[in-house]
């Protein structure tokens, strides 16, 4: 505040003087006790041209004592540094922000307070390219951390040289916390809508479950049996019990998916194989994918793609979908159930998931809705899964669209940021 | 255990096949088969299975109610268009109660669930195997009596039908308009070919051949 009230009384007393010099020609000339009224014409027109010239300067004052307020109005915070990181400038939106007056940060190292230790690469960027851009998390002076966007900017002397940092600063912590709490949100949900998706089939799961345990009962039973022939036959209760380690391991393998699958955990962003992350989709699915008659075709992606991403958000929009599509072929009699998946690289950096049934495809008038939250065709449904499938496939810089296929069937396609692997 | 295995002494030729697309569920059930003393063929395909000759012994089918492709309902009711008599032990992951409902009225012989126990295994397939025998032997001898049936002569044939029907022999006569003496050769005749030793085994294969009484 005390540097605007300074800055508009210094232009207002400039144009004052400016207009009192004026003044003071004019009377110069009036009064002169030798001229007396004797003027040749080059006097005239000097005369009349610092009175023009002391007209526009003081009204340029007056915009530029305006720009200076309006400019100290704002909510950022300005400062500018010297290349040794003495501050020179110090705004009332860097006060409000930071918790230092003008008075206490000009001409103080304080920058090296308020900044995290990452300002030595801004600088070396800024030195470079005399630009940078982005967020970072600075320190106010009750100690609270804040996250800021900031812009620097390089000002260069005559010579050229560097002599001046410019940042601009503007607060984000509460837009970042909103942020955050929109995405934990959204993961709740998607783990709520994975567990309600488990559990429509439930009944598969246990089955992949069931089949190496079924194993190893059997196994383990057929082992007592050859151990108490005479001689026992150790050679065949070898083979079965290599065959009850397998099928543990198959048993375990199914659970950890599904506990994995159940899990209410953050998501992760790892690079992830696109194929195999179909195959470990699918896997779960494959008894309710035989036990409704439903041919699947899987087509992999010919080169090797790589997507980054929640492993588990990912998987569970494929699940969904391919649930989505075997859930809309139920009444299909006359015709074969066929259901298609098949993943594409598109250049030059997206990956492509479709999933195809021979269903009775979308109505025209629900393709627009498909994807809005609590919109359902199924008598049971909540009208969650395909809104949080979005929710997932925007997160991940993706795009998630419902359309017809010409010939029958619905196709639901999802396209993420990719690159190819060779 | 024992006893299960003692009961097993049928045919030492039985064959127990197993038909289920689980590599590991197949592999332990032709383990516990071979532990118990039986001979297995195990096929992942109902398809691999009707490829491959089946020797002519007592056997009986051990079935995965659900299989890729053909499902084990659809090949039971494939087995019973070929008039098969092998019996079937439907074996289920998530079998549920019309599936199962479905396989008995088909003719199953049994449906157990997975995880299976091998006392319960064991037993419905010595059972199974028994039955097996027993259809086989029904089969063998009424083929012999058709055969024997089949070398009478048409007189032969109809007398012996209207005698085991319970018709005196003047009632046959007159029913087929011959004289008595001559209907009496002819049940001679049937009896003798028949290898009847008495008027009521004559009765009794002419039931078992389902004769019309007319």
């Amino acid at each position: 505040m005390g540097t605007r009230m300074m800055n508009v009384a210094e232009n207002v007393s400039f144009a004052s003087f400016a207009f009192a010099t004026i003044l003071m020609t004019v009377g110069i000339f009036i009064f002169s006790p030798v001229t007396h009224f004797q003027f040749s014409v080059a006097e005239l027109v000097a005369f009349f041209m610092i009175i023009i010239l002391a007209w526009k300067n003081r009204a340029i004052c007056i915009e530029l004592a305006q720009w200076r307020q309006q400019l100290a109005q704002t909510h950022d915070a300005i400062i500018v540094r010297t290349m040794d990181g003495v501050i020179t400038h110090w705004n009332e939106g860097a006060s409000a922000l930071y918790g230092w007056s003008v008075d206490e940060a000009v001409g103080t190292h304080l920058s090296g307070q308020i900044c995290d230790p990452s300002i030595e690469h801004i600088r070396d960027q800024l030195l470079q390219y005399g630009f940078w851009e982005g967020e970072q998390l600075d320190t106010r002076r009750d100690g609270t951390h804040i996250t800021v966007s900031s812009r620097w900017a390089l000002k260069c002397n005559t010579k050229g040289e560097p002599s001046v940092i410019i940042s601009t600063s503007k607060d984000i912590t509460h837009h970042k916390q909103i942020i955050s709490a929109l995405l934990e949100t959204q993961s709740q949900l998607a783990h709520l809508t994975r567990v309600t998706m488990l559990g429509e089939f439930a009944a598969s799961i246990a089955h992949e479950v069931n089949q190496p345990l079924t194993a190893i009962t059997t196994n383990a039973e057929a082992c007592v049996r050859w151990l108490d022939r005479h001689p026992p036959n150790v050679k065949e209760v070898q083979d079965a019990i290599a065959h009850i380690i397998n099928d543990s391991v198959r048993a375990h393998d199914v659970i950890k998916h599904i506990r994995a699958l159940s899990r209410k955990s953050a998501p992760e962003c790892a690079a992830l194989n696109l194929n195999s992350l179909l195959e470990d989709a699918l896997s779960l699915l494959r008894r309710e994918l035989l036990v409704k008659k439903i041919v699947l075709t899987l087509r992999p992606s010919e080169c090797g793609v790589v997507i980054k991403g929640d492993r588990i958000q990912l998987q569970q929009v494929i699940i969904n979908l391919v649930i989505n599509a075997i859930q809309a072929m139920e009444g299909v009699n006359d015709r074969p159930k066929e259901l298609l998946v098949r993943a594409r690289y598109l250049e030059p950096s997206q990956a492509s998931v479709e999933v195809r049934d021979s269903g009775p495809g979308i109505a025209e008038e629900h393709l627009s809705l498909l994807f809005d939250s609590f919109f359902t065709t199924k008598a049971d449904g909540m009208g969650m899964g395909l809104s949080v499938c979005r929710s997932i496939i925007e997160s991940h810089g993706g795009r998630i669209a419902a359309s017809n296929h010409s010939e029958q069937g619905a196709v639901i396609m999802f396209s993420v940021p990719a690159q190819a692997r060779t | 255990m024992n006893s299960v295995d003692e009961r097993i002494s049928l045919c030492p030729l039985s064959i127990v096949y197993v038909v289920d697309d689980d590599d590991s569920v197949r592999y332990a059930l032709d383990g516990l088969f071979r532990s118990a003393g039986l001979q297995v063929r195990a096929f992942s395909t109902p398809d691999e299975m009707l490829d491959r000759e089946l020797p002519d012994v007592p056997s009986c089918l051990v079935l995965d109610v659900c299989l890729d492709g053909l499902s084990g309902l659809d090949f039971q009711a494939q087995l019973t268009s070929m008039q098969s008599s092998l019996p079937i032990i439907f074996i289920s992951g998530h079998g549920n109660i019309a599936m199962s409902v479905q396989a008995m009225k088909a003719g199953a012989l049994d449906f157990l669930s997975k995880p299976l126990r091998d006392i319960d295994l064991l037993e419905a397939v010595n059972s199974a195997l028994r039955v097996n025998q027993a259809t086989r032997e029904k089969a063998k001898t009424h083929t012999c009596l058709k055969i024997r049936f089949d070398s009478l002569t048409h007189r032969e044939q109809q007398v012996m039908a209207l005698a085991a029907s319970g018709m005196m022999n003047k009632n046959i006569a007159a029913h087929l308009k011959l004289s008595e003496i001559t209907v009496k050769i002819y049940r001679r005749g049937a009896m003798t070919k028949m290898d009847a030793d008495t008027f009521a085994d004559l009765v009794k294969m002419a039931n078992d051949l389902r004769l019309p009484n007319t």
